[in-house]
């Protein structure tokens, strides 16, 4: 199982963020637990690394978050996606879509490439 | 791995006690190293931390264990600093200017302190009619008892209390107002009440007293400068 490469990690990292968000508010290491499960565990990358990267949508008005205390006990700082996230996921939604369309097309004259 | 390590006598044949409060001391006080990383964004770290032991102490891991696998998986020290530092450059530019920022600030009330000084010696040595001459002794006098004093203050009583109170920044740039204002108005009376000769003898003998300040200082100065240099060598010469 190939991990995939750190660019396109990096590029998906908001839409896929963004479209965990979309669905409940979490925390991040509920994110990330959730995005291991998705990708298969091919998407791997030091987890604390999530936070950062949190933090500027955060800071750019995507997302917000407060702090909770959970059912551990402890606190937590949970996030949530704001309309302008919104807004954004689905320019970003289309975006992946127009990619994918392109790719599909080439593909699909050639299907085995490799 | 760094942990303390304490024996106990129920557990024989040496057995360590892990310590998880002493070992997330430890990582925390490693991350807040670089002033990279505010202690919220720590805190959030610490928490995801807890959550992947829970997770791994389920499994059957032991509480020590859990913590080094949660560790690695969190990531290293510096991938974490750099991928913070992505997004805290201004808390990180912030943090690191405040120290010279303070300096300044003890810089500018020991100036104004020794203005204060000059005016107050001036005004009062003329009130009483003393000669010039003796104000201009009595003045560096003053200054230098105080230097003398407060240092022998900040190196016998309790240090970290009174380095507190340097540290509190509000509280030295309320005090720096106060001073500059007392300064002026003391100035301004001053220059309106004394013979101007006392005033040149006053600021000469100021003007020695600074050079000596300096010298000590310059010397202090090189000192350091040239002990750190010696430890940084001895460290690389030792691998």
């Amino acid at each position: 199982m190939e991990n995939l490469s750190k660019e396109l990690i990096g590029a998906s990292s908001i839409p896929i963020i963004l479209s965990i968000l979309s669905k409940n508010e979490s925390y991040g290491y509920e994110i990330i637990q959730r995005i291991k499960e998705l990708s298969e565990g091919k998407i791997n990358y030091a987890d604390g690394t999530l936070y950062p990267v949190l933090h500027k949508l955060e800071k750019k008005e995507l997302i917000e978050a407060y702090w909770k205390v959970a059912e551990t006990g402890r606190r937590r700082k949970y996030y949530r996606i704001k309309s302008k996230g919104k807004k954004e996921l689905a320019r970003e939604q289309e975006n992946w879509i127009t990619i994918n369309t392109i790719i599909s097309k080439l593909w699909n004259i050639e299907p085995r490439l490799t | 791995m760094e942990h303390r390590t304490t024996f106990n006598v129920k557990d024989s044949l040496n057995l360590t006690t892990f310590s998880l409060e002493d070992s997330l001391n430890l990582w925390k006080k490693e991350l807040a190293k670089s002033s990279v990383m505010t202690t919220e964004n720590i805190e959030e770290l610490e928490s995801h931390l807890r959550d992947e032991m829970d997770e791994l102490t389920l499994t059957g891991l032991s509480l020590e264990e859990a913590f080094i696998i949660a560790k690695k998986r969190i990531g290293s020290t510096n991938t974490l600093t750099r991928e913070f530092y992505k997004v805290n450059r201004k808390y990180h530019l912030k943090s690191k200017l405040m120290p010279y920022l303070q300096g300044i600030l003890l810089l500018l009330v020991f100036q104004s302190a020794q203005n204060i000084i000059q005016s107050v010696s001036a005004l009062v040595g003329s009130y009483f009619d003393m000669s010039a001459y003796y104000i201009s002794y009595i003045s560096p006098g003053i200054e230098l008892l105080l230097l003398v004093s407060g240092l022998l203050f900040f190196f016998r009583g309790n240090k970290y209390k009174k380095l507190s109170i340097l540290k509190s920044t509000p509280l030295l740039i309320s005090f720096v107002l106060l001073i500059k204002i007392s300064e002026f108005a003391l100035g301004v009376n001053a220059s309106r009440l004394v013979n101007p000769r006392t005033f040149g003898l006053l600021r000469y003998n100021h003007i020695i007293l600074d050079l000596l300040l300096l010298s000590l200082l310059l010397a202090i100065s090189g000192h350091l400068f040239y002990s750190i240099r010696k430890n940084n060598t001895k460290q690389f010469q030792n691998g």
